[in-house]
């Protein structure tokens, strides 16, 4: 081969492999951030909704176009295939069949809606935006959502904006044209059989009615789906303001919160107390000097036979415990309080008191069950450790003040509850391994909301 | 030639499907053989098609000696098969890929994990490894024991190449629009050095396929060194593979999309088309090689290799966002119930096809506007970060390998009529699987959270992909998902001895091997707490082959033999482990594939005469296999083992070649195959967020037929050769019986529960079989010889031209059922078929310079 073909050849050579390297070092350049649309609405969602007759649904063939704020979305799933958007004059619902609509739409995105093709109708009397309308039964003609591939034609994106302030209304000033609406109403809180109940049923996904009662007046429903991921925490008790979607179902009003901080419920209640004493105990009735007995309460040796005792001191009855003396390897002790049910209340918290004595290293435990069935075999059954503060420390003598257990939250159980505790101990021959230690327990109180 | 019709659909389709691999392994080699005979024009050997040569004297005295049958390297059947066939992805005798084994070296390619080799990652180095030696079927071997579909034995050693130096190009309108390669091989010199290296470079960009992409780089290097009587190899090889994956699509989606190269994989940013899912890998081969010749013929081939390499899928991930695939089956018109609504989607799409596509600037603003607060970050207690948390990510899905791989071989010829082969062989090889992010898509960061768990337990635990880093934020680059180890090793021997008479060969042969897998969880599973993380217990299994045969040399033109064989293999680490990505729970019956086979045939080769028939049957007991998928009826993923797979492979192959004229000839070759499974399947359930086998039952798949190849299929063709040299052919080919690969589901009992009374049981049970197909292929050669160069070879300006599909049809080349199916509707055209479509009349040629 001529030299200068072997020239050619290499530099031809060299030339492919140079673009085989560029086209291997290729980066993506992003999208510059979206700013939105210059479009225009031409039609205010009060005027839109004025285009509507009640019973009826009406397809909308001009070119009109609607624009609104996101204010309520699928990202709890409180709203499903829902989005709600609002304009200074009024809200309106949009029915969309799709999954995951809080990423296109999210909180504060302005929306604009091209309304050509579009269908306005109702669910019981509840104004909304939807894509079709079946007619099946013609009685009930039934608006159908937005097919998610028709969202690139029906909405134009606009910039993010601050979500629009709650409307305040009171209760008699709530009248349809506020459909949509978020809304805040205050001097509000649940009716009596309402509180400390989960929101909705999650087992069943089913969607579940909480009535609200106007301190002044009134009342309306709180709605909430079984698929919100906010359905199994439990209702407040007090009393407040409350955020959500204005909503209504036939002649009934409803509210349709967006999280649960739209829910400020904190205050004392206009109706019944403000806060519930569900069990107290100071032991002053018992009689002092043998074992501990109390109506509903349990006294229970698991092994070592010793069991809680009554006691007083400084004109102060207590219960007390100790393995000293027993001569027993191993010590276990339960006491068990009357059970207390958790469903009617929110937010239950548990305190008490404890002293130790000659603390050597025996333990003063409390636990929580729902599933004991309050029989003489507590440890079958299966026992939640609660933390609390327990006195201790006292190696030479007995504590000189009471301690106290701090709150201890027993809102994550629910049912009828079973609050023990359980001494373990020893009297070992050996002092290294000698657990002994008293304990003396008084002002046992379970408070909920 | 007619064969890079073949390649393209290699290319094409043969990556993407696990099927096509042995096609596309064959029409490698095959392809390799058609440059070798256009390369050798000059020569004028039109016959080398033909197996066996030389034979004019060949019909000698009854008593002399006939030479046995060349083996099977350029089989008129195996090359028609490869070049016409392909695109129906045809397999030879319907044998799944993995019974194709594949060597470079002696060095066994075949991967431990799935059987299959990976030819990608030496593609585009033909002109070195077109240096093969194919063995169909379980027959004599000197090379090894060889495999049931057939074992290839590449040879890269740098002095067993034909010395050249040559440069070629490729022009195409195929999935790559140019190729270039520099090949020069240099033989011994003085001092016993030979050396020689390729490098080449396979390029295309949005061809056939919309928004497809090709870009592979691929080197060679090699150099032996002779001492006395050994000689010493050490060989280097790779391609740096970067390539689109292609998507079966919808019949709906097809005519929605109006072409045949719709592809709903990509999608534009900022003016360039970007592809969500492209493949990349790098596996480097080194191989150090040793042969030795004792003085009394006894010849020992020893090799070392290792190799370690990445191949990474990328792929969109997402989470409580909509799905961004295009293609999702709730975007299509057929999903509209309401036929206002139906009309209007199918409108849209027409007058708005990129809608079609995927809106990646979509996917960036949804990220931007996603605001949220993560709490107890890496399960810090307390530790909360805000940002923008992307709901799009393009993730990695990436296996990273490492290889040791040692092999020697015996060979040892015994008087004059035995010969003797031995092979040892071990192989470990550690395969690292987990995704990582590619690409946060405008976002600060991602959670490695599991979504799907989300829904199914309010244990938040069931959330963490990893319990040991629960909560972990993630950011480019960062593994996440699942994360796992494979080690999986194979220790194997085998024997054979050869006996030749003057009108007998015999040969027998066996093969144990020894099997040890092992699973290694990196994270631990949040669902599957107990059984993801860490070493797994080990799966130790014994493989057993045995083969047998005999050809009776009637003459030195005719031939006729009968080979059998006997195989227990133990199943694949992918065809037994339930869902490795998330724990170490393997199949709830383990057990051997027993395989026996028959094969006998008759081979003429006369001076105008080439004829060869072989007739096979094949039976195999007791397969497994593995299938996830979504599963509607439970609203999960889930994981269906399949078991008691028995198959019943039947058939026979002809071809013949026929020299018309001096010039032209014809050929023919046939493959009448009956392929089915002879009976029913087993298949047990689990579910992939809970673990325990929900479900158990029959598959009613007896006497269904094997999917995925076409089950028959015929070519005929004529050849012309001008007194020039000017090589022109022509062939049309018919090929029949295909059935698309079948969903369990439809054919369970609990489907035929929902069924209405009314409905045909058979529209939901039968499979599907695709129209046969009529594909007329051409091709053209010729070479320029420019003379002699000064150091006195010949140079030689060779170009082929090869031309496929020529009457521009638009075929279906394969496709499957999809494994999702509305059971309670029992409605399969909610979740139809998908299939791949053929591109039209397509055309390649070569321009290659040789001295």
């Amino acid at each position: 081969m001529s030299l200068f073909c072997k020239k050619i050849l290499y530099s031809y050579c060299l030339f492919c492999f140079f673009i085989a390297l560029w086209g291997c070092i290729k980066k993506f350049d992003q999208p510059e951030t979206y700013t939105g649309s210059n479009i225009q609405a031409n039609l205010s969602i009060r005027a839109l909704s004025e285009l509507h007759i009640p019973g009826n649904a009406e397809k909308l063939t001009d070119d009109w176009i609607i624009t609104g704020i996101v204010t309520a979305n699928d990202a709890t799933d409180n709203f499903y295939k829902t989005i709600v958007i609002q304009d200074s004059t009024a809200a309106i619902t949009i029915r969309m069949d799709g999954f995951g609509l809080s990423a296109d739409f999210p909180m504060g995105k302005r929306i604009f809606v091209r309304l050509n093709g579009l269908w306005l109708g109702e669910y019981g009397g509840m104004l909304q935006l939807g894509g079709a309308v079946d007619r099946t039964d013609p009685a009930y003609p039934e608006l159908l959502p937005i097919p998610t591939p028709l969202f690139a034609k029906c909405f134009i994106h606009g910039s993010k904006e601050k979500i629009p302030d709650p409307l305040l209304v009171h209760f008699d000033e709530l009248k349809n044209t506020m459909q949509s609406r978020l809304i805040t109403i205050d001097s509000v809180e649940l009716v009596p059989g309402d509180t400390a109940k989960p929101f909705a049923d999650v087992v069943n996904k089913a969607t579940v009615n909480h009535t609200l009662r106007i301190c002044n007046g009134g009342s309306l429903y709180l709605r909430t789906s079984g698929f919100a991921s906010f359905a199994a925490v439990k209702t407040p008790r007090g009393n407040g303001t409350i955020t959500g979607i204005y909503s209504t179902f036939g002649s009934q009003k409803q509210i349709i919160i967006r999280d649960t901080s739209d829910i400020k419920l904190n205050g004392g209640r206009c109706f019944g107390n403000s806060s519930k004493q569900l069990y107290y105990q100071d032991f002053e009735s018992i009689a002092v000097g043998a074992n501990f007995m109390l109506t509903g309460w349990k006294n229970l040796a698991e092994t070592g036979g010793q069991l809680f005792s009554s006691q007083m001191a400084a004109a102060n009855r207590y219960v007390s415990i100790s393995a000293f003396a027993s001569k027993q390897s191993l010590v276990t002790s339960w006491l068990i309080l009357p059970p207390i049910n958790l469903n009617s209340t929110a937010s239950e918290q548990l305190s008490f008191l404890t002293k130790d004595a000659f603390d050597n290293g025996a333990t003063l435990q409390v636990y929580i069950s729902t599933n004991y069935d309050g029989g003489l075999f507590p440890w079958k059954a299966k026992w939640s450790l609660l933390k609390s503060l327990i006195s201790k420390g006292a190696v030479s003598n007995i504590a000189s003040k009471w301690t106290a257990s701090g709150s201890i939250s027993l809102n994550s159980f629910s049912g009828l509850a079973y609050i023990a505790f359980k001494y373990e101990g020893n009297d070992l021959p050996d002092i290294t391994n000698k657990k002994t230690t008293a304990f003396q327990i008084d002002e046992i109180k379970v408070m909920g909301n | 030639m007619r064969m890079f019709l073949f390649i393209i659909f290699c290319i094409a389709f043969g990556f993407l499907n696990a099927q096509s691999i042995a096609v596309y392994k064959k029409i490698k080699n095959h392809f390799i053989d058609s440059i070798e005979l256009a390369s050798s024009l000059n020569e004028a050997s039109i016959n080398q098609f033909v197996a066996s040569g030389d034979l004019d004297d060949g019909v000698k005295s009854a008593e002399s000696f006939v030479p046995s049958v060349l083996n099977a390297n350029r089989d008129l059947f195996t090359n028609t098969a490869a070049f016409h066939f392909g695109i129906r992805r045809f397999r030879a005798k319907g044998f799944d890929a993995k019974l194709f084994k594949v060597s470079i070296n002696d060095i066994p390619m075949n991967q431990l994990s799935d059987g299959y080799a990976p030819w990608s990652s030496w593609g585009g180095l033909n002109e070195v490894t077109n240096n093969a030696t194919a063995i169909i079927g379980l027959k004599e071997n000197d090379l090894g024991f060889g495999g049931l579909g057939s074992a290839t034995y590449i040879d890269v050693k740098a002095s067993h190449l034909r010395a050249q130096t040559s440069v070629a190009t490729t022009f195409s309108n195929r999935s790559y629009q140019y190729k270039v390669s520099f090949t020069k091989i240099a033989p011994f010199n003085k001092k016993g050095w030979a050396y020689a290296f390729c490098l080449s470079e396979r390029y295309g960009s949005n061809g056939f396929i919309s928004g497809s992409y090709f870009n592979a780089p691929a080197y060679f290097f090699a150099v032996d060194k002779k001492l006395k009587e050994h000689l010493f190899s050490l060989s280097l090889m790779g391609a740096l593979s970067t390539s689109s994956r292609t998507a079966a699509i919808t019949s709906n989606l097809h005519h929605l999309a109006g072409s045949n190269g719709y592809n709903p994989n990509w999608g534009m940013q900022n003016n360039s088309i970007r592809n969500a899912n492209m493949q990349s890998l790098h596996y480097p081969l080194l191989i150090l090689s040793h042969e030795f010749t004792t003085p009394d013929e006894i010849k020992i081939t020893t090799s070392l290799a290792y190799s370690m390499g990445e191949k990474k899928v990328t792929a969109l991930d997402w989470y409580k966002a909509p799905d961004p695939r295009p293609d999702y089956y709730r975007y299509m018109p057929s999903f509209q119930s309401d036929s206002a609504l139906q009309l209007s989607v199918n409108q849209l799409y027409k007058a708005q096809p990129e809608l079609l596509q995927i809106n990646w600037n979509r996917l960036y603003e949804v990220n931007r506007n996603s605001y949220e607060t993560i709490h107890d970050v890496d399960g810090i207690s307390g530790r909360s970060v805000s940002g923008i948390r992307s709901r799009y990510i393009l993730e990695d899905r990436a296996e990273q390998h490492k290889k040791i791989m040692f092999s020697s071989r015996v060979n040892q010829l015994i008087g004059t009529n035995f010969s003797f082969t031995a092979n040892i062989n071990f192989g470990w090889q550690s395969i690292r699987y987990f995704k990582s992010v590619n690409d946060l898509l405008g976002g600060d960061f991602y959670v490695d959270w599991n979504q799907f768990a989300e829904d199914k337990s309010v244990e938040s635990a069931a959330l963490q992909n990893d319990l040991n880093r629960p909560n972990r934020m993630l950011a480019v680059g960062d593994a996440f998902g699942y994360d796992y180890t494979m080690i999986l090793q194979k220790l194997s021997g085998s024997a054979q001895l050869s006996y030749k008479t003057n009108r007998f060969d015999f040969f027998g042969g066996i093969e144990i091997d020894h099997i040890n897998n092992l699973r290694i969880g990196n994270v631990r599973n949040g669902v599957f707490s107990l059984n993801s993380y860490g070493p797994s217990t080990s799966d130790k299994f014994n493989n057993m082959a045995l083969k047998a045969g005999a050809t009776y040399k009637f003459n030195g033109r005719n031939y006729f033999y009968l080979n059998t064989g006997w195989m227990l293999q133990a199943p694949l680490m992918n065809d037994y482990y339930i869902s490795p990505r998330t724990r170490d729970t393997r199949h709830p019956k383990l057990s051997m594939e027993n395989i026996a086979s028959v094969e006998a045939g008759y081979i003429l080769n006369a001076p105008l005469i080439k004829f060869r028939l072989n007739a096979y049957t094949a039976l195999f007991k007791n397969g497994m296999n593995v299938m996830s998928f979504y599963h509607d009826g439970y609203k999960s993923l889930v994981n269906y083992a399949i078991g008691n797979i028995n198959q019943l492979h039947l058939g026979t192959e002809i071809s013949a070649e026929v020299q018309l004229t001096n010039r032209l000839r014809s050929n023919l070759a046939i493959a009448l195959g009956k392929y089915v499974y002879t009976d029913r399947q087993t298949y047990a359930v689990s579910i992939d967020n809970e673990d325990y086998i929900s479900e158990q039952g029959i598959v009613y798949t007896k006497n269904f037929p094997i999917t995925g190849t076409p089950q028959k299929a015929y070519s005929a063709g004529f050849t012309y050769q001008s007194p020039s040299g000017f090589l022109c052919s022509f062939s049309g080919n018919y090929l029949a019986d295909y059935w698309l690969s079948f969903n369990p589901i439809r054919r369970t009992y609990d489907a035929m529960a929902t069924i209405p009374a009314n409905k045909d049981i058979t529209s939901i049970t039968s499979p599907e079989k695709l129209p046969d197909a009529l594909v007329l292929d051409m091709s053209a050669a010729y070479s320029f010889s420019l003379g002699k160069s000064k150091s006195g070879t010949y140079r030689s300006l060779q170009l082929f031209l090869s031309a496929g599909n020529l009457l521009n049809q638009s075929i279906i080349t394969g496709g499957y059922e999809q494994l999702r199916y509305d059971i309670a509707n029992a409605n399969t055209e909610k979740f139809p078929s998908k299939y791949y479509y053929s591109q039209g009349a397509n055309y390649s040629l070569i321009i290659r310079y040789r001295l």
